[in-house]
């Protein structure tokens, strides 16, 4: 990820988890995380039509994703958060642990 | 000879057993037993034993920590206890009664695989889902409400449940 996406993703993680986000690196591991996140709230639904599909199982979104998608996935994020992290809230609340353990390179 | 060999023996069994498991005081109130890890992460606002392949979280959570996002005010204990028992939701606001929904289906809590018991006036609600191997408990004290996740196999999820006594 460049600058700008990584500044997308930690913003959107921020409004998500909290300051705790603020330390996180934003690794591939956390793009990762973060889109299986996404994919499992079938509320989010509109974003993932961003995505082409069929995705492949076992496949990692950060090598599936061509750049220009991802980046206009992370912007989505970034400039709908408040509609995002609503739909997610549940879903990241049973998932904050991977998210701790993979910032911490665990 | 071989009574001094059996002594040390016996001595060094015993001492592995202590040294295998570790006690987390959780209050003035409380504490938990846990297997010795291989290591101890501490996060922004929670500890993790990790072990090969498996962890037990700790959090002290209040209203604002369950969703950062998300003030529940004085909503919090009524909120925590819907998730498990959604008849208890009539007091709530619409949107978190749709949130505790939410909640109960995203951790995928039945009746039957809820767990309620109740030490010395402390709650302690949780649940364990077989399918992802991850266990929940909430422990509700009069002035602390703790959270502790388990990503293990259901033996060490309840032997870690069990283990939540009084001091």
């Amino acid at each position: 990820m460049d600058l700008h996406e990584q500044d997308d993703l930690r913003g959107f993680l921020v409004s998500l988890f909290g300051n705790q986000a603020q330390a996180w690196p934003m690794s591939d591991k956390m793009f990762n995380l973060t889109f299986e996140l996404l994919a499992e709230s079938a509320s989010c639904s509109s974003l993932m039509d961003l995505v082409p599909r069929p995705f492949p199982i076992g496949g990692q979104p950060i090598s599936w994703l061509k750049k220009e998608i991802r980046s206009a996935f992370l912007r989505s994020l970034k400039n709908d958060s408040s509609h995002y992290v609503v739909c997610i809230r549940a879903a990241a609340l049973q998932k904050v642990r991977e998210f701790q353990l993979a910032a911490m390179g665990v | 000879m071989i009574l001094k060999a059996l002594f040390l023996i016996a001595i060094s069994v015993l001492s592995y057993g202590c040294e295998s498991t570790k006690t987390l005081i959780l209050s003035n109130q409380l504490q938990a037993s846990f297997a010795s890890p291989k290591s101890y992460i501490h996060t922004y606002n929670s500890l993790i034993f990790k072990y090969d392949g498996w962890w037990i979280s700790h959090e002290v959570i209040d209203s604002t920590r369950l969703y950062p996002s998300l003030d529940l005010g004085d909503n919090f204990r009524p909120f925590l206890r819907s998730i498990f028992q959604p008849e208890l939701n009539s007091t709530l606001p619409e949107n978190l009664v749709k949130l505790s929904s939410e909640q109960r289906k995203f951790f995928e809590i039945a009746d039957r695989n809820i767990i309620k018991k109740d030490i010395s006036g402390a709650e302690v609600l949780g649940f364990y889902d077989e399918e992802k191997k991850k266990g929940y408990i909430f422990v509700l004290e009069d002035l602390l409400v703790h959270r502790i996740d388990t990503s293990s196999n259901k033996k060490s999820f309840h032997t870690l449940l069990n283990s939540i006594r009084v001091r």
